[in-house]
């Protein structure tokens, strides 16, 4: 089983050696650490398999297929996240509020006013359109707090962090409702297709976001606003316009995050959905090794760091941790590693890393 | 502390105040210190004149009572008003200490510029961009003013020519230039871009209309320091061309060493992030910048502040280059010579007041020190 370890450890090695400077190089290999310690306590994580779900479709299962599924939320928001932290130079913490209200309109438009409807109410589109305008108008107010009225990104945030929970539940007049399976599919699986449908969501959020990258000058104008605005603006950037279209971007994020969350179990509770998310969020853009203080612009980074922390939530699940205690483990472990990516600790360490290098080329010879 | 006659209840909430209570409220709690010695570092700047008297009269007060005041101002007027002795300092240098009784205007002008009266270096007329009076201005100001509380000045700059705005630092040179580019939000007046009025409200208006703008504080409102010498030389014209059309990578890394190339610019490479790079060329990546963009009238503002003897030169010799080659040009800088080599004409500044404007055989040395020193001479345009 060791040979079997090292083997894997050093073929992702090779992997990584092109980006062994790279700023991804911290997330990632502490990504695939955690999916080595994985595999040592379950032998069997990387184990895809083609399972039957309980009205026999075919469905892939496992614990990989798991941790992407899971993550669909966290690596949504960790984009919208990384922009708006770029730009603004703060943390949006208002989105798990905006999931709640986002998923209050989604059921609203799905149920109407009935707990228990029989058939949809409005086609899935609507809803998802909806849900993301609703997402989208609530990133625009924010948007607008920071922008136009110069308020500190996390104060002006704070207000939907407040209010956005009952708004969700008011969303929905107070009711609770369910809606029937067929909304379950974006959530879950299209019947007969094998791939959860948050994976593909996943991943066409992050084809859009390449795409956008690629054909508008979002990464360069974000970085600019966020390094230097005074200097932005004299170069014919404006820079409160972009800062308000970071928000409404997360809350694009959101309304596509809070869709496919209401999905997953076709109700909506405003008051428990995503817990704590926001927090994560951040965490997956700081540990993707952007500066939370903006100016930097590393959505691969952020993406990774969303996943690293799903890979750490279902692996202390795995280890039988105590749901509540979760938390203090996860905060140890993320503390370490924001820690070591600091200039300061980096410094400190230098002689350490530098010596750990040949340990590790020692390690590869002996495979 | 009502003695100091300060116009304001105790009880008020002093934000509620104007700036001159605030500054005497400030002044009365160094007083209440029963303080030997009071610095007061620029307490006029926000002030206006009625203000500024009564601040000068509390001053005058508190010298009958033995309070030693060092008065730190940028005003000329103000310094002759209230000051018995004067310390001039230059570029971080004690050039001296004098009554103010016995210095005349002129003299301490020239003192703070570092050059004697009658120190007339040749300076030679090398093909200097002439104003032709005939065509059009590119630029035309009239009675333009802005929030920054310069006073309304007009301003005109033909093809072709090098212009320089000239004065003591603080005396509004940057904000006239920074009204005409939409930096600073304009109040009053009217600005015709070839012949054309136009609101210039951003600086994005005035990009696409053919201005550029090299501003004064390079670190401050010119590099945008971690973004590599690329990026930095594009952002400019990529801003002019749009969100929705960058440049594909190619087209930048051609843009970019064609300008690192042609201003002989020393960096790494074109992805070193540009606050690596010494100061001159950083200053040359933003003038890369501005030249990129085409403009049909560019400013200037310190182009040569902090940055090397050769890269100065450079710069000189890519102005008037750049005027032969048509474009219409504005030169700020602290250092005159640099002016009277660059400039055919210039516009005086004073206190936020444009004092005069010289051109050909007027602009020397003294003419220029007396003017800026408001003694009058034969042809000052003296308000």
């Amino acid at each position: 089983m060791t040979k079997k370890n090292e083997k894997a450890g050093n073929d992702l090695m090779k992997h990584i050696k092109p980006v062994i400077r790279h700023r991804l190089f911290i997330p990632i290999v502490f990504l695939i650490f955690l999916l080595l310690i994985n595999i040592f306590i379950k032998p069997g994580f990387l184990k895809i398999g083609l399972g039957k779900d309980i009205n026999g479709n075919p469905v892939l299962i496992g614990n990989i297929i798991n941790i992407l599924n899971n993550s669909t939320e966290l690596v949504i928001l960790a984009i919208g996240m990384s922009f708006v932290t770029a730009c603004s130079r703060g943390q949006d913490i208002s989105v798990g509020s905006t999931i709640a209200i986002v998923g209050g309109v989604v059921m609203r438009v799905l149920c109407g006013n009935e707990t228990q409807p029989t058939e949809l109410k409005a086609p899935v589109i609507v809803a998802f359109i909806l849900g993301c305008l609703a997402g989208m108008l609530c990133g625009a107010f924010n948007g607008i707090l920071v922008s136009r009225f110069n308020i500190q990104p996390m104060v002006a945030t704070l207000i939907l962090f407040t209010a956005g929970r009952s708004l969700g539940s008011m969303a929905m007049g107070g009711l609770k409702p369910k809606a029937v399976a067929s909304f379950s599919y974006y959530g879950n699986f299209f019947p007969g297709f094998p791939i959860p449908t948050p994976i593909l969501i996943t991943a066409a959020v992050i084809i859009i976001t390449c795409i956008a990258m690629k054909k508008t000058n979002l990464g360069l104008y974000t970085r600019a606003v966020g390094i230097n605005d005074k200097s932005s603006r004299l170069n014919g950037i404006e820079p409160s316009r972009i800062k308000f279209m970071s928000y409404v971007i997360m809350g694009l994020c959101v309304g596509i995050a809070g869709f496919i969350q209401a999905s997953r179990v076709q109700t909506v509770n405003p008051y428990t959905i995503v817990p704590g998310i926001e927090m994560d969020a951040i965490l997956a853009v700081a540990l993707g090794g952007n500066s939370l203080g903006g100016g930097s612009l590393n959505l691969p980074g952020s993406i990774v760091g969303a996943y690293t922390i799903q890979t750490l939530t279902s692996m202390l699940t795995t280890l039988n941790v105590n749901t509540n205690a979760i938390p203090v483990f996860k905060a140890v472990i993320i503390i370490v590693l924001v820690a070591i990516q600091t200039p300061a600790v980096k410094r400190l360490f230098g002689r350490k890393t530098q010596a750990a290098k040949p340990a590790l080329g020692g390690g590869k010879e002996s495979a | 502390m009502k003695n100091l006659k300060i116009p304001a209840k105790p009880t008020q909430q002093l934000s509620n105040c104007s700036i001159a209570v605030q500054q005497m409220v400030a002044i009365a709690r160094a007083v209440d210190m029963e303080c030997k010695i009071l610095i007061l570092d620029e307490p006029t700047s926000s002030l206006d004149e009625q203000e500024v008297a009564r601040l000068f009269g509390l001053m005058r007060d508190l010298k009958e009572r033995g309070v030693g005041i060092i008065f730190v101002t940028h005003f000329l007027d103000q310094m002759y008003e209230i000051c018995d002795k004067v310390t001039i300092l230059r570029g971080g240098e004690l050039v001296g200490e004098y009554q103010v009784s016995e210095i005349p205007r002129v003299e301490l002008v020239a003192k703070m510029m570092g050059k004697e009266l009658g120190d007339l270096a040749a300076i030679h007329n090398e093909a200097k961009g002439i104003k032709d009076e005939n065509k059009e201005p590119v630029i035309e100001a009239e009675g333009l003013s802005s929030v920054s509380g310069i006073k309304p000045f007009n301003f005109k700059a033909y093809k072709g020519e090098v212009t320089g705005f000239a004065g003591l630092l603080g005396s509004g040179r940057s904000e006239c230039v920074r009204a005409i580019f939409g930096a600073d939000r304009v109040t009053k007046g009217k600005l015709r871009i070839k012949g054309e009025e136009v609101a210039v409200t951003s600086p994005i208006k005035a990009m696409k209309k053919g201005i550029g703008y090299l501003s004064e504080d390079r670190k401050r409102d010119g590099i945008i320091g971690d973004l590599s010498v690329r990026e930095n030389i594009i952002l400019a014209l990529q801003a002019m061309r749009g969100f929705f059309r960058p440049f594909t990578k190619a087209q930048a890394e051609a843009f970019a060493d064609e300008y690192v190339k042609m201003l002989g610019i020393k960096t790494a490479s074109l992805d070193t992030p540009v606050n690596s790079l010494s100061g001159g060329n950083q200053q040359k990546v933003i003038l890369a910048r501005w030249l990129l963009t085409h403009p049909e009238y560019l400013i200037l503002d310190e182009p040569t502040r902090g940055i090397d003897i050769g890269t100065k030169v450079e710069i000189q010799k890519l102005v008037l280059k750049l005027a032969s080659e048509g474009m219409s040009i504005t030169f700020i800088s602290s250092e005159i010579e640099e002016m009277l080599r660059t400039c055919s004409r210039l516009i005086v500044m004073r206190d936020l007041y444009v004092v005069g404007e010289l051109e050909g055989e007027d602009m020397t040395q003294d003419k220029i020190m007396y003017t800026i020193a408001g003694v009058s001479d034969q042809n000052d345009k003296e308000e």
